[in-house]
């Protein structure tokens, strides 16, 4: 009982902080667009651009934030999870679509291979969605311009395996399980220019072990990177319960496998 | 013309919503506590609320029953930071709120539910 009401008053401290980080958000990217729309009078190509970076900006912030609380989640224990039957296909479509502005500025072509008659899976839409953007987006971010991204979603014997693979420029072996780590960039100073700060990583790891799954990678340098992880085709249980079982802070503990 | 009635603590959110959902062509109104609220519902008779869900020393639970005892029937759109559950949902849905967005909400998205729900 006690450890319920602590466990409610993580959440409710969470839910206000969020609350109070989004709300000058909706403020902010809310009179942005009311000016790009042209509904307070005319701008010139400049003050576009300008709103462009201002839009572009919160939205990275806004991600920070979701991260920042997504790890707080974790660390506390109080992730919520809404498994509900969800066509992957579907799923996959609507996150490519949310990339389409980053892979153009790149000149980056994603090309995507779906095994047919996937199987329906019980999962949390919201979250995997995270987890293939957050992917998706590392796989962009270090590709090459004008290169290829590859996605790919398979059926194993159990499971349903999704796949990016990029050309970009790899990570060293010795650093692969590292970059799982909470802030770990394979090369701090020039990983800066990317943006990010390693949190997506982690916290992806996260979603796909609470809900029964592994997350992994391999890659070679100079060659590129394939991140796989894998979803069960039969649905565990408790995806909230498996979830607190997740060490964010003690990976090697896990096999990556 | 069909009425808005914005419900928002934040006075520099709720300045932007009525903006945004005025140059849209709707009658608006805004309230930020539930006596602003109360005072204005009655002449106003909105068509559709859009309510924040973390309003202090209000529940969205009490609004709502506030709004019972009024003559006025308006369809609430929360503003929201979390995600709801199927079964969640449904319980809002029996307190008369009609949809929900999470903040950081797309303004676009907002428009067009509050036109969908107007059929406009």
């Amino acid at each position: 009982m006690q450890l319920k009401k602590a466990d409610q008053l993580k959440t409710d401290f969470l839910n206000v902080t969020s609350h109070e980080l989004r709300t000058p958000m909706s403020t902010i990217k809310g009179y942005v667009q009311i000016i790009s729309k042209q509904a307070l009078g005319q701008i010139n190509d400049e003050q576009k651009k300008a709103l462009e970076i201002i839009l572009r900006n919160s939205n990275r912030l806004d991600t920070l934030i979701q991260h920042i609380l997504d790890i707080s989640r974790l660390e506390s224990e109080t992730m919520k999870f809404i498994p509900e039957k969800i066509n992957i296909k579907s799923i996959l479509e609507q996150t490519v679509e949310t990339m389409q502005s980053f892979t153009d500025t790149k000149n980056i072509m994603i090309t995507i291979n779906l095994e047919e008659n996937l199987p329906d899976l019980i999962i949390d839409q919201e979250q995997i969605k995270q987890v293939i953007i957050n992917l998706l987006n590392n796989a962009i971010k270090f590709s090459y311009e004008c290169s290829i991204v590859t996605i790919s979603f398979r059926k194993t014997r159990e499971h349903v395996l999704f796949e990016t693979q990029d050309f970009g420029r790899g990570i060293p072996k010795n650093k692969q399980d590292k970059i799982f780590k909470i802030f770990y960039q394979v090369d701090a100073r020039k990983d800066k220019k990317f943006g990010g700060v390693g949190l997506g990583l982690v916290i992806s790891r996260g979603i796909i072990l609470a809900h029964g799954g592994n997350i992994w990678v391999e890659s070679e340098p100079g060659k590129g990177s394939t991140f796989r992880f894998t979803l069960p085709i039969k649905p565990v249980q408790n995806l909230e319960e498996r979830f607190r079982d997740v060490d964010i802070f003690k990976l090697n503990l896990i096999n990556m496998r | 013309m069909k009425k808005i009635m914005i419900i928002d603590d934040e006075t520099d959110l709720r300045e932007m919503l009525n903006l945004m959902i005025h140059k849209e062509g709707y009658k608006t109104s805004m309230a930020e506590d539930d006596e602003d609220f109360l005072s204005k519902i009655d002449d106003f008779q909105p068509d559709i609320i859009t309510l924040d869900v973390m309003m202090p020393g209000l529940t969205t639970r009490e609004i709502l029953d506030k709004l019972k005892a009024k003559k006025t029937k308006p369809k609430i759109i929360l503003l929201t930071v979390v995600r709801y559950s199927e079964e969640e949902k449904q319980k809002l849905y029996k307190m008369g709120i009609v949809d929900y967005v999470t903040k950081p909400f797309d303004l676009d998205d907002l428009i067009s539910r509050i036109h969908k729900y107007l059929d406009k």
